[in-house]
């Protein structure tokens, strides 16, 4: 083709590529495209428990839930200050429920309504424990006299109790003591501690999640209206307070800035190598478009692929750079055979490794296509996507300009002199077998713990905050949260029943609160249907007995009359008593039990630090397990290694085919020995490993494999490793680099992972050459 | 323990004074600087009385039941800790009253905290200024009545917060020259507690194993 043509062709599809980029991206609502949130890393379609139970959380009450301390200090008007505050977030749409801790009103509507359905929901639990006492004991006295005459007993030794005095007006209702024992089991389940004088406690509930735009802004200007309005009784009035919508806002602020941050970082490290390396550094420039090019490409194919895409993608994909100019470095670094060499002639001698490289690369990227996460499955194809949109801009924008070839410094083509050579032989392979040793020892000493938490930026100064909240409104440390789920109510206090038998062997000595025991079990429902024809007289049985230990005759008529109505109507449904408990339920205290259709489940607190995690027959995980996720993210951990293993070994074969086994093998041998090398020194660190370190690992092999597929094809040529080698290798592990400083743990894991195993490459090039006794630098020559 | 040993029991720890010669109706209202004059060496002595150890009965009175609940026990009232009762009849249980709120421990060692709330007056806060005989702390909190019949005596604590009324009752402390015999939350007739002091050592010097058994 006649070059002025070829350079206008080349000119109107770079023009082409960048309209249709910019058209696309031009309209798209970055807004709604983009997401911060962290659950949508995981499939929509994810099935496990923890995993529903986590979306379940996130969209509903448990995560809407607000907690404030307001320190009005010791001043008269602290009432005043609190219940304005009070009354403005009740008039802010941002809220949909406003409890102070110290109002009773929760409580004793609560307790109302456990004191109006105590038959219903209490007497069956009751009734089948006394039963399997009467079994147990087997007494002379027939069951209904025996139950009357123990019931007294238990009635007059409570008496003598210190709780018995406040109680007192509630026992001629209850002489079973169904409510003194439940206060007794549930004493500490929700119990906010007692303020310093001066702070008030509140509770409440926003209205939308808080993950979302609208459950955050709107709650942040709420709560500070609100305290303007208490400063207006108590000017020094404080305000600490935690919510899910504070970490999300701050987490995507603190995104938002890692991102301008690592990129400005990562662009200023690829331009300080290029200014070190090349010599006439504005002629560097034209590595630009290459980069524009890939990331162009890598965010419009995206974007075209996925209808929502998360942040973290742009994030680790930003140094997609550090892999994209690799192909620049080595088209325009890559000097002419002969003189008058054209660009088209260029191009076919470069053409083989540049294939051979790219799409080898993309083939194994391609692959994390079929991974489980969405994160995974993005990642591979903004990489894929980018890397060929790099290539495809790099063979364009050199074939438009003028001068398609940059001259590097000496130093980045320097070459250990013939004569010198030997005595550099004995520490190259000392490096070497270094190297080896820490490549085949190392990986054994490393351990792996995946945590959904390392994909967000840690916010030390509002989880410390938390804590302290989180505290004064009851949650102790060293008690552990656990989440009984079932289909229906019913279903889950079965499932309830059995996990507090496990926990009871699991945790001697420890206990056991859950408000999900205040239903009745199927078999206590059912223990109650057969023993009741027994009991229809009992109230008359039980007055007798209690006749006989000194209590007053006809006391206990409002029981005498509750058991009668109780008997009269028909047993409701546990479901029934399960969604109407939940009715009942307002502040704190609602967010332990959910009796939606989609998300049933009752929360447990056990008062001992985390331990065992339940069996999964138990329906039952701990919080920590939800928190972490570490289950569900070691299985997609064990995902992502079989496609990555499935991915290198495509690669490998790829090498093998192109290059034949002997060729193929020395390709082969630096990825793999880079990669090993690098697990090896991480392993030594003691670092800890997680599925991201995993993907770092896939990226940094399929960069190794450019530069030993680059290196082999100059070898054949008769020709030393490329400059562009080092230069690549540099570049990357300074973009790589810039990684390892983020705050984000997996972005960090990248970055640490990626800049080892590049290094390690370039190392190995550069090393194995020396190390050969057979290699002599006289051998190769330069391209002219 | 059968009727009759208990019943000998409760005689060898009766109090000193008899009911029937204290006091039956509360006396005036104290007014500080025009009518407390006679009462302060009484209170006085009896906050000088430092660390103190009595033997209880206390009578439970539930409107339900025709005969009182009989609870048999210790009394250990610390300056610095607060008040401890040990109950060993009908059972094995602890209830530690200090300015921290209220401990209740059982014969298995199983212990409950009930927090106080320093902004609302509760039976804790209420009670260990009436113990400790603090005249100025509990002025700030009842209106006192007081009453001589001889030697004996009768002072009436009558909560002015109407929250602590409902949750105490009135608080009726009877006594002989300096020696308190007996307390009384009463919230009715039919509704009250009797606590009668029976052996009592006073400056009592607890041990550390005491002060860890019986105190926060």
């Amino acid at each position: 083709m006649e070059p002025r043509r070829q350079k206008w062709i080349a000119r109107a599809l770079l023009a082409l590529g960048l309209a249709l980029s910019l058209a696309w991206l031009g309209r798209l609502d970055f807004s709604e495209k983009i997401s911060t949130n962290v659950l949508d890393l995981i499939p929509e379609q994810e099935r496990s428990p923890e995993m529903s139970l986590v979306r379940a959380f996130a969209g509903e009450c448990q995560a809407r839930a607000v907690f404030f301390s307001l320190e009005t200090g010791d001043t008269p008007r602290r009432s005043a200050a609190a219940r304005a505050f009070i009354e403005r977030l009740r008039q802010s749409p941002a809220f949909t429920e406003v409890v102070a801790m110290d109002d009773p009103t929760a409580r004793n509507e609560l307790g109302r309504h456990l004191f109006e359905r105590r038959l219903d929901l209490l007497l069956p639990a009751w009734l089948a424990r006394q039963h399997t006492t009467y079994e147990t004991l087997s007494p002379a006295e027939p069951w209904p006299a025996w139950l009357a005459e123990r019931t007294a007993e238990s009635l007059e030794t409570f008496l003598a109790r210190p709780e018995a005095l406040a109680l007192q007006e509630l026992l001629p209702a209850d002489p079973l003591l169904l409510l003194p024992e439940l206060a007794d089991r549930m004493r500490g389940l929700a119990d906010p501690t007692t303020p310093r004088p001066g702070t008030t406690l509140i509770w409440a509930l926003a209205r939308e999640a808080p993950l979302t735009e609208a459950g955050q802004q709107p709650v942040f200007a709420a709560v500070e209206a609100a305290l303007g309005s208490a400063r207006e009784h108590a000017p020094g009035t404080t305000l600490r307070w935690t919510a899910i919508s504070r970490f999300a806002a701050e987490s995507r602020a603190r995104i938002e800035r890692e991102m301008t941050l690592l990129n400005t970082l990562s662009l200023l490290a690829v331009l300080a190598v290029a200014a070190l390396c090349v010599r006439r550094v504005l002629k560097a420039l034209h590595l630009a478009p290459v980069l524009l090019g890939a990331l162009a490409g890598a965010w419009v194919i995206t974007t075209l692929c996925f209808d929502r895409v998360h942040v973290l993608v742009f994030v680790i994909g930003s140094l997609l750079g550090g892999v994209a100019i690799d192909y620049g470095f080595y088209l325009y670094l890559q000097p002419a055979l002969h003189p008058g060499e054209s660009y088209a002639e260029k191009v076919r001698r470069l053409l083989r490794p540049l294939l051979a490289s790219a799409l080898t690369t993309v083939l194994g990227f391609s692959l994390l296509f079929f991974s489980e996460l969405p994160l995974i499955r993005q990642l591979g194809v903004f990489v894929s996507a980018g890397l060929l949109a790099a290539l495809a801009t790099a063979l364009l924008w050199f074939a438009q300009i003028d001068s398609p070839y940059m001259e590097t410094r000496a130093f980045a083509r320097h070459r250990i002199s013939p004569a010198n050579a030997p005595r550099w032989r004995h520490p190259a392979r000392l490096a070497l077998v270094l190297t080896a040793l820490i490549a085949l020892a190392g990986p054994f000493l490393l351990s792996w713990h995946d945590d959904i938490r390392d994909l967000e930026i840690p916010a030390p100064a509002l989880h410390a905050e938390a804590r302290e909240l989180r505290a004064l409104f009851g949650e102790t440390t060293g008690r552990t949260l656990y989440i009984t789920r079932g289909a229906t109510p019913s279903a889950a206090r079965d499932a309830l029943e059995q996990f507090i038998e496990w926990h009871r062997d699991a945790f001697p000595g420890t206990d056991c609160l859950s408000l999900g025991t205040v239903l009745p079990t199927t078999e206590a429902r059912q223990t109650t249907a057969a023993l009741m024809p027994d009991l229809v007289g009992f109230p008359e049985a039980l007055e007798a007995a209690l006749g006989r230990r000194g209590f007053e005759p006809g006391s206990f008529a409002p029981f005498a009359a509750a058991w009668q109505a109780w008997l009269a109507r028909p047993s409701p449904a546990c479901d029934t008593l399960a969604r109407d408990l939940a009715g009942a339920l307002r502040g704190p205290t609602a967010l332990l039990l959910s009796t939606r259709p989609d998300a049933c489940w009752f929360a447990t607190v056990a008062t001992h630090p985390p331990g065992i995690e339940p069996p999964e027959a138990l329906a039952t995980v701990s919080i920590q397990q939800l928190e972490s996720l570490n289950r569900l993210f070691s299985r997609y951990r064990f995902s992502a290694l079989r496609l990555s293993a499935i991915g290198l070994g495509l690669v490998g074969l790829s090498v093998f085919v192109i290059y034949g086994l002997r060729r193929g093998w020395c390709i082969f041998a630096i990825p793999a020995g880079s990669c090993l090398f690098a697990f090896g020194m991480l392993g030594l660190a003691g670092q800890t490993l997680n599925l991201f370190h995993l993907l770092a690992a896939f990226l940094g092999v399929c960069l190794s494999h450019n530069y030993a597929i680059f290196t082999a094809e100059n070898r054949a040529r008769g020709e030393e490793p490329p400059p562009s080698i080092r230069l690549s290798a540099l570049t990357t592990a300074a973009s790589f680099g810039a990684l390892a400083i983020s705050q984000i743990p997996v972005v960090a894991a990248l970055g640490t992972t990626v800049a080892l195993i590049v290094l390690a490459a370039l190392l190995f090039v550069e090393l194995a050459p020396l190390a050969s006794r057979a290699y002599t630098p006289a051998q190769e020559k330069r391209p002219s | 323990m059968n009727t009759l040993r208990f019943l000998a029991l409760l005689a060898l720890l009766a109090p000193a004074a008899r009911a029937d010669e204290w006091p039956t109706e509360p006396g005036p209202a104290l007014v500080d600087g025009q009518n407390d004059a006679d009462w302060r060496p009484l209170f006085a002595a009896l906050a000088a009385q430092g660390n103190v150890f009595s033997a209880i009965t206390e009578h439970r009175w539930f409107p339900f039941k025709k005969t009182p609940v009989v609870l048999l026990g210790e009394m250990r009232l610390d300056a610095t800790r607060g008040l401890s009762l040990r109950y060993t009849h009908p059972e094995e249980r602890l209830m530690a009253i200090d300015t921290r709120g209220i401990l209740l421990r059982d014969a298995h060692g199983r212990t409950r905290e009930l927090a106080s709330d320093p902004q609302t007056p509760t039976a804790n806060t209420a009670l260990l200024p009436i113990l400790r005989f603090d005249l100025a702390a509990l002025t700030a909190t009842f209106d006192i009545h007081a009453a001589r019949a001889g030697e004996s005596w009768r002072l009436d604590f009558v909560p002015r917060d109407p929250a602590l009324t409902r949750q105490l009752g009135r608080l009726i402390v009877r006594g002989s020259a300096q020696t308190v015999a007996q307390l009384e939350f009463r919230r009715s007739a039919m509704q009250r507690v009797e606590v009668f002091i029976g052996e009592t050592r006073r400056g009592v010097a607890f041990t550390d194993d005491e002060l860890a058994r019986f105190f926060r």
